[in-house]
């Protein structure tokens, strides 16, 4: 979520902080990264929002992303303890779905195998656009254990799908995977490219 | 915890032993018992299956695994069995040539031998005679040779580098 400030010009009308100069505009900035705060909404007036629709779309999509139940491997383990209650990927609407028609978020957690890379391209196909793809773990990433003498390992899920985020760890933990959904939160409600799919 | 082994020379062990060599005759070239109680016989290709039926008939009435080791020249093959009742651990061994050698199957003895030849089949290319389904198991469908044997060529692998 976006922490937001409240507008405040500094002493003397000068600005308190030059990082606020759009404070003294009289708007609200969302606090957060550079790059972050220009596609930012912005508060011309209490209870109005001026910002393109586009980008509040993207800010549903990034809050309730969908995500495919899809366990490969021992991610997999990482990826339900995350989901269970005691990190609760739900506070961020990251849902597990059964279905990939009901899915925005493809999460490859695990090793992917020369047999069932099929399935996993066929899953995304399923998925309706939007979609997004994190690659979990090493395996998933470039084939780790499995880069040399792995006869049967694919070196790396983006060889499959596009990927739009990596996670390293063998296994990831929880909240390697809570911070790398909050990228993708970033990269969807931030982008330009990321705006345009 | 399973069923306590009976020590070395346990009546059930002795049974076994000598029926196998009673029944095998010339085809049972060697055994030895473990420290863990477990028999190993070691038969010709010619009495593997008389051998696995006596095994059978004895009470080995749980297969644990059917492997395979590639000695380069050379395959042998191996299969694990577990009686329940008499807690009798038995492995039986025997030596495959590389090529053109099949193994009878022990598919009807146990029903487990199914998925553990057809793996055997798969990672080794170890072809069991009356097989009702030989088909390849972990690798998929169309897969070029058989990943397990030494000489084996990982076309997959194109990035390895010399001192690997």
């Amino acid at each position: 979520m976006e922490v937001w400030e409240i507008a405040d010009s500094g002493k003397n009308g000068a600005p308190a902080n030059p990082n606020r100069a759009w404070i003294d505009r009289g708007v609200l900035v969302p606090l957060g990264r550079p790059e972050h705060r220009e596609f930012g909404p912005l508060l011309v007036a209490p209870g109005v929002i001026l910002q393109s629709a586009q980008h509040v779309i993207s800010l549903a999509r990034s809050h309730s992303l969908w995500q495919m139940m899809f366990g490969l491997a021992c991610c997999a383990i990482e990826m339900m303890a995350a989901n269970a209650s005691n990190y609760d990927l739900d506070r961020f609407g990251v849902m597990p779905r059964g279905s990939p028609r009901q899915s925005d978020l493809l999460i490859v957690s695990g090793t992917v195998t020369y047999k069932v890379a099929p399935m996993v391209e066929r899953v995304y196909h399923q998925m309706p656009e939007p979609r997004w793809v994190i690659a979990m773990g090493n395996c998933a990433t470039a084939g780790s254990l499995y880069y040399h003498d792995g006869y049967s390992v694919v070196k790396g899920v983006d060889q499959v799908v596009p990927v739009d985020v990596y996670i390293s760890g063998c296994p990831p933990r929880p909240e390697a995977l809570i911070d790398c959904i909050l990228e993708l939160e970033r990269i969807i409600t931030g982008k330009e490219e990321a705006q345009r799919r | 915890m399973s069923a306590p082994a009976p020590a070395p020379g346990s009546p059930a062990r002795d049974t076994l032993l000598q029926a196998a060599r009673a029944g095998l005759g010339p085809a049972l070239i060697g055994y030895h018992g473990t420290s863990d109680g477990a028999l190993c016989l070691r038969v010709q290709l010619s009495g593997y299956r008389r051998a696995a039926e006596l095994l059978r008939s004895h009470g080995i009435d749980r297969l644990d695994f059917i492997t395979c080791v590639d000695w380069r020249h050379h395959l042998t093959l191996t299969l694990q069995g577990y009686g329940i009742g008499n807690g009798l651990q038995v492995r039986l061994s025997t030596r495959v040539a590389r090529d053109g050698q099949e193994v009878p199957t022990v598919t009807d003895l146990w029903f487990l031998a199914n998925w553990e030849e057809r793996e055997t089949y798969d990672q080794f290319g170890l072809v069991f005679s009356g097989h009702p389904d030989l088909r390849r198991l972990l690798n998929p469908d169309g897969w070029e040779g058989h990943p397990l044997r030494k000489d084996y060529v990982d076309r997959v692998d194109i990035n390895r580098p010399e001192y690997f």
